[in-house]
């Protein structure tokens, strides 16, 4: 039985392409921040994402998709520009650590299968970013072949170009998130 | 090794990922899972328009003709802005003259590649940028209304880098014997081409 609840916990049915987009979108980014910043700034954003979570237990957000949405196209920029501006890199991590963590909380605000699919999904999401972050990390600072550099900016650029369809598709009334 | 060599092995194997990728897919536009619905409507879209694709491959010949760092900012400018294009064609944002800028885009960039124009590289991103606003919209106002946002944008976006990714894999034949002949010679087919849908004969 809790295993039934863990698994389908790691993404909900609600959000999950926009969750899913942003952790990658966000952990490519914190990936841009050079070695003595990186850790510190992916812990800091697995922190900011419960915090979020807390936040999101007080407060509904009705336009929480299209948030999601808009921070994986800010995330994805700066992947996609190979931003490297350690500020710029930790205040997207901070702001999409808080979107990410208060799209855990289903948007009803009613918890659709109690705390552990919460918490799997957290968990999921976290390992998401994380995965994310560590690959992104080893891709543009910690080995020398430029083409797994390469490749994270021309995913950086493909999670801006999908959200940004995404968002028109949805202000279009025409998405079915 | 320089960073952006390319072995023949490494290319053989390239370009047969890249045209099975676009071979393969559109087989599974006949699998039965709705043409409008979602990751196929998406990929086929930019695919199945001849003057879309000779453009996306032109972008990417391009860019490897210019070769680095145009050969990934342009394949990473384009999709970027194709998909604000997109965005304003799904909106209804009005853009005039589309159909031509797109003809348009084919045979500036053909004529760039077929007359070897090193462009500097913000100049070669503003003109590709401009024509993937073109392509976007067209692609925006041609969407299928009973689409799924999330998986036609994802099948959509990857089949224009596909695209660009194939341009590429032929135009890193430019550092083979007779390879920059036979690119510029590409070059010149693809603003024929556009000529081609410029004038209606294609």
């Amino acid at each position: 039985m809790l295993l039934d609840t863990w698994i389908p916990g790691f993404i909900p049915d609600l959000v999950k392409a926009g969750q899913v987009m942003l952790a990658l979108g966000t952990g490519m980014a914190i990936g841009n921040m050079r070695e003595s910043g990186f850790s510190k700034t992916l812990k800091l954003c697995l922190v900011v994402m419960l915090l979020g979570l807390c936040i999101a237990f007080f407060m509904s957000f009705k336009t929480l998709v299209l948030t999601l949405l808009a921070l994986t196209f800010l995330s994805g920029g700066l992947v996609a520009g190979g931003v490297l501006n350690k500020q710029l890199i930790l205040g997207t991590a901070i702001v999409c650590g808080l979107g990410l963590g208060s799209s855990v909380l289903p948007m009803s605000g009613q918890f659709l299968a109690g705390h552990v699919l919460i918490l799997a999904n957290l968990a999921g999401i976290g390992l998401l970013v994380w995965g994310s972050a560590t690959l992104s990390n080893w891709a543009q600072h910690r080995q020398t072949a430029l083409w797994p550099n390469i490749g994270i900016r021309i995913m950086g650029s493909w999670l801006l170009a999908i959200s940004a369809l995404m968002l028109a598709l949805e202000l279009a009334g025409m998405g079915s998130l | 090794m320089n960073r952006f060599e390319i072995t023949s092995k490494n290319l053989t194997a390239f370009l047969f990922i890249a045209m099975g990728s676009l071979i393969a897919f559109p087989a599974f536009a006949h699998s039965g899972s709705g043409m409008t619905g979602g990751f196929m409507s998406g990929f086929l879209h930019p695919v199945l328009g001849w003057d879309h694709v000779v453009a996306m491959v032109a972008v990417g010949l391009w860019g490897a003709f210019l070769r680095a760092p145009a050969i990934y900012i342009l394949p990473i400018v384009f999709p970027a802005v194709m998909a604000i294009g997109g965005a304003a064609g799904i909106l209804g944002v009005p853009l005039p003259y589309v159909e031509v800028g797109i003809a348009l885009s084919s045979v500036l960039l053909g004529l760039l590649i077929a007359f070897s124009v090193e462009a500097p590289l913000w100049l070669a991103a503003v003109i590709v940028g401009i024509f993937a606003i073109f392509h976007g919209h067209a692609h925006g106002t041609e969407l299928p209304h009973a689409t799924n946002a999330v998986s036609f944008a994802i099948g959509f976006v990857l089949a224009t880098g596909m695209l660009h990714l194939f341009g590429i894999g032929l135009g890193v034949l430019v550092g083979r014997p007779g390879g920059k002949i036979a690119i510029r010679t590409m070059g010149g087919l693809i603003a024929l081409a556009g000529f081609g849908f410029l004038f209606g004969i294609i």
